[in-house]
């Protein structure tokens, strides 16, 4: 730790541009000029259908696609990637604004290097970004910095409380209402806070860009993606987008995709529109940093890290040594039905596993079952032979699971955390080991949602609450929340749940895993440890003082602190990519764009310009210290379903 | 009135201000609305069903449908039987998570107050016999020092003196240990410390001042003149009328600081007691237990201030407790 403060000098030269940026900075008021007028469906309603594409190299004439920007004199491509290589500069980005003040009825354009509206003033926006959090704050300043010497745009950069941004701009009372996107009427039904209605119904206060708010971008499944791009009127889109393609046409392939291949070529379509249009404007995906005790060898620097937890060891391959972790927070609760925390989840795991996992291929790795479809709509479960839990309760079988679901999950009274994944799927009993499942929609990528994903409960000991209805019986069972019934189902014994300081457990001799055919060759052994514990400590600091002296073997690192943590040598700082992306959000709805007459932010080769304006490589070097992935569609770039950018 | 009867009727007075605390407690939960009927309306709503009838059988279910003095009745019998409900923040019961967290809050917290209570004083009539020499600016300075630096701070950096550099002391708090033990007193010898730097300095001063007070005093005087030694004349002179007015304080400052200064600390060494229960739930909004906790200190409260008042008769001969 004394590091950190003898190397604040260090810290201080890699912020030198922040002074640059900063000088960029006018200070002014926000001119609050309403009178934005609604644009239009401008012509095309986007897709030219399927056409194969493969993602490949993409030199066709993939302008037709977009429709709006026929005029173009900069060809996007199939898939461009903004902010890079020649989507990036001060000459792309003037040429794709331009193309937007053609399409605005209103004149703006330029004067000299400024951007000006049609009173001839230089434009000028608003940038929100997280109070107190250095990163958001040097992003913001660097987004300023940028528009301003490539577009020509005043950016005014503000810092705002998370909570009162959603509470009074990104968010408003949901009132519904009808529209015309595309040149088709479309009404906003079901209305909600987060899109609660066309781009005439906005938020109480008005905003033109922020960078507060990341959002997650489902690399495992998609599908999930609905909620934010299925459509203008779709669940969440707080921004006002209006696709500018036939998106709903191609969610519904995915949807009803029965082979693999359907199902790629339709996202890879979607996410290149998603590209192209730029409904947020994408800037990158940055890296949880995790620091591990440098004798331990496992983690690694993917998505899944952690899945292979019993094969991870200690220096040479055998059972040794106590493998131990801090957390910030207690658990609520440890009883599987009722836990919804990622920390008490943890907990759980190390003394039991649930139906399967995901490798670091992002594959489907089975543990207690297997699942198989052929379509989508029957998927069949089979269940491993090994399972035992503790006596009494003796072997899992197919019953517990299907017990399980009918009697608990899909149960008008017990209110199970997995209650909702296990609506209106029929579920059935087909063999002693085997039960089969079937969806109301096919889902190829059902295990993807983790809706399947199951604790195996005995039916004997729930059986009892579930004849007298019982909720709090099953909430405070004992054996559920101290896990006593785990058998041979978990790496670990939990010993003892100390509610203020966390949980230990010993070594499971039983472990089923040991015996089966798949996975690395080290799960025979596993787990490698003989103990395992997860402490809570509050405080990061103490949390970091732990796995500098050993105490702990893996902590989470703040990013400020990556640089003196990747020098220590009692600690290995591993980068692990998240499925969290950093955009700006753009707002087009009607109190958006605060700069002048219309919202240029509704016009695709606007929000196009601003991408290209801004320099993603120089970004995450400058200020994310190469910690981050660019961030071109809404896939990372690992995710099977990402065009092809070779 | 004789000391059984003053007593007897301490005691009595002390039940009544619990009756009266725990009723305004009652009064004020049963006007708040009730998350988990709220829960299971808003559930039913979003499963379709009807959310006020789901309501009436949340209301129903919890006793909530019964008028008001019979539940005030079950209340009162369940806060004077310990019967305190669940706890959903920690999935316990509320008498267990409060036992829990007083267990470890006591381990640090006894010492803290022993250490407080010898040394605040001696330091303050050490002073006040030394009064403007070096001697007195020094201990007046490591008292005022304790009191400004903010716990949290002390800790955090002693934390990272002690624990990450020197590896004297484990960084992660060990509940494992027995409480007598040499590793028990050796975790918690920074916390202690931090603690008793903290609150020795408002009692360091008064002390000095009322014993500056006495030490000039007729009886001092007469004391001296009799041939006492200078450690009886203070301890027994000195000492004794200074400690009166100091005990009124004593017992509220640390009351205040058995919540206040103690959660910090306990966040920052990972100490899983009574402050960190206290605010994870207030956090969590777990009524169950947020309730035990406020009566918890309530009782505790009465009972301190039940104690101070019988001390002061021991104390100073000179307070009768016939006219009270």
């Amino acid at each position: 730790m004394s590091r950190r403060h003898t190397d604040r000098t260090d810290d201080d030269s890699r912020h030198i541009g922040r002074r640059q940026w900063l000088s960029a900075l006018g200070i002014a008021g926000v001119a609050t000029l309403a009178g934005c007028s609604e644009q239009g469906g401008d012509g095309g309603d986007g897709s030219d259908g399927e056409d194969g594409s493969d993602g490949g190299n993409g030199t066709d004439d993939g302008d037709g696609e977009d429709g709006s920007d026929g005029g173009n004199a900069v060809d996007v491509g199939d898939f461009p990637q903004f902010g890079v290589g020649d989507l990036y500069g001060q000459e792309v980005a003037r040429t794709l604004a331009r193309d937007a003040f053609e399409q605005s009825e209103y004149e703006y354009g330029f004067d000299g290097d400024t951007m000006v509206n049609p009173d001839g003033d230089q434009v000028e926006i608003n940038i929100y970004h997280s109070a107190g959090q250095e990163t958001s704050q040097l992003t913001a300043e660097f987004i300023a910095q940028e528009l301003g010497q490539n577009l020509g745009i005043n950016v005014v950069v503000e810092a705002i409380d998370g909570t009162r941004f959603n509470n009074e701009y990104w968010t408003a009372e949901a009132q519904g209402g009808t529209d015309t996107v595309n040149g088709e009427e479309l009404e906003w039904a079901s209305p909600t806070p987060q899109n609660p209605g066309p781009r005439s119904v906005t938020s109480n206060e008005p905003w033109d860009m922020s960078i507060v708010f990341g959002l997650n971008t489902y690399p495992l499944n998609p599908l999930t993606n609905e909620v934010f791009f299925d459509g203008a009127n779709t669940f969440y889109n707080p921004v006002g987008y209006y696709p500018q393609f036939d998106v709903q046409a191609l969610f519904e392939d995915a949807r009803e995709a029965t082979t693999r291949e359907e199902l790629q070529q339709a996202f890879v379509e979607i996410f290149e529109n998603l590209a192209r249009e730029q409904p947020y404007i994408t800037l990158l995906f940055s890296d949880d940093l995790v620091g591990y005790n440098p004798d331990l060898n496992g983690p690694i620097e993917n998505f899944s890290n952690g899945w292979d937890l019993p094969a991870w060891h200690f220096e040479d391959p055998s059972v040794s040594g106590s493998y131990d972790t801090v957390t910030s927070a207690g658990f609520t609760t440890l009883n599987p039905l009722y836990n919804t925390e990622n920390g008490a989840g943890d907990a759980i795991a190390r003394a039991l596993d649930q139906g399967y996992t995901f490798d670091e291929n992002q594959e489907y790795f089975p543990l207690l079952y297997d699942m198989s479809t052929e379509d989508g709509e029957v998927w069949t479960f089979e269940v491993r032979e090994n399972l035992q839990f503790s006596e009494p309760y003796g072997q899992v079988t197919a019953e517990d699971f299907v017990y399980l679901i009918q009697e608990l999950h899909q149960s008008d009274w017990a209110n199970t955390a997995a209650s909702s994944s296990w609506d209106g799927v029929e579920v059935e009993q087909t063999g002693e080991f085997e039960f089969e499942a079937t969806l109301e929609t096919p889902n190829l990528l059902w295990p993807q949602t983790y809706d399947p994903l199951l604790y195996p409960i005995p039916r004997d000991l729930v059986e009892p609450y579930v004849e007298e209805e019982d909720v709090d019986g099953l909430e405070q069972d004992e054996e559920l929340l101290e896990l006593q019934f785990t058998g041979n189902l978990g790496a670990f014994t939990l010993d003892e749940w100390n509610r203020g300081s966390g949980t230990e457990y010993t070594r499971n001799d039983e472990y089923y895993l040991r015996d089966i055919d798949e996975g690395p060759d080290l799960f025979s052994e596993g787990p490698l440890f003989e103990e395992a514990s997860i402490s809570v400590v509050e405080e990061q600091a103490s949390r970091l003082g732990a796995l500098e002296t050993g105490e702990a073997d893996s902590a989470a690192i703040p990013p400020e602190q990556y640089e003196s943590y990747d020098e220590d040598e009692n600690v290995t700082v591993r980068q692990v990519p998240t499925p969290y992306n950093t955009i700006i959000s753009v707002n087009q709805r009607e109190n958006g764009w605060n700069a002048g007459p219309g919202n240029l932010f509704q016009h695709v080769p606007f929000r196009q310009a601003l991408a290209s304006a801004i320099s993603k490589d120089q970004l995450i070097e400058g200020v994310y210290r190469g910690l981050a992935e660019p961030h071109f569609t809404w896939q990372p770039r690992w995710s099977e379903f990402y065009p092809g950018d070779e | 009135m004789g000391f059984g009867r003053y007593v007897t009727a301490r005691v009595l007075w002390a039940g009544v201000v619990s009756l009266i605390i725990t009723t305004i407690t009652f009064l004020l939960v049963s006007a708040a609305p009730n998350p988990s009927v709220q829960e299971a309306a808003t559930q039913a709503a979003l499963q379709g069903g009807d959310p006020a009838e789901a309501a009436e059988r949340a209301r129903e279910l919890r006793g909530l449908d019964q008028p008001l003095y019979v539940r005030y009745m079950d209340f009162i019998e369940s806060v004077y039987t310990f019967d305190w409900g669940w706890s959903r923040s920690r999935s316990q019961p509320v008498t267990e998570a409060l036992g829990q967290g007083l267990y470890y809050t006591a381990q640090y917290s006894v010492p803290w107050t022993v250490l407080t209570v010898l040394i605040g004083p001696l330091v303050g009539v050490y002073s006040a016999a030394n009064m403007y020499s070096w001697k007195d600016h020094a201990a007046t300075g490591f008292a005022f020092f304790g009191y400004a630096i903010p716990n949290f701070f002390f800790g955090i950096i002693l934390l990272l003196i002690f624990g990450v550099w020197l590896e004297v002391i484990p960084v992660v708090y060990n509940t494992d240990v027995a409480v007598f033990s040499a590793q028990n007193a050796v975790q918690l010898s920074i916390p202690v410390f931090v603690l008793v730097t903290g609150s020795i300095g408002g009692i360091m001063r008064v002390s000095r001042n009322e014993s500056a007070e006495f030490q000039n005093a007729e009886f001092m005087k007469t004391a001296k003149a009799k041939g006492v030694s200078p450690i009886r004349a203070y301890a027994y002179h000195v000492m004794r009328p200074t400690l009166v007015p100091l005990s009124t304080t004593l017992v509220g400052q640390l009351l205040a600081l058995f919540l206040g200064s103690s959660l910090l600390v306990e966040v920052v060494f990972g100490i899983p007691g009574i402050g960190r229960v206290t605010y994870n739930a207030l956090i969590a909004q777990d009524t169950n237990l947020l309730l035990g906790s406020t009566l918890a200190f309530t009782f505790i409260a009465v009972i301190g201030n039940l104690l101070e008042d019988l001390v002061f008769t021991v104390l100073d001969p000179r307070i009768s407790y016939d006219d009270r």
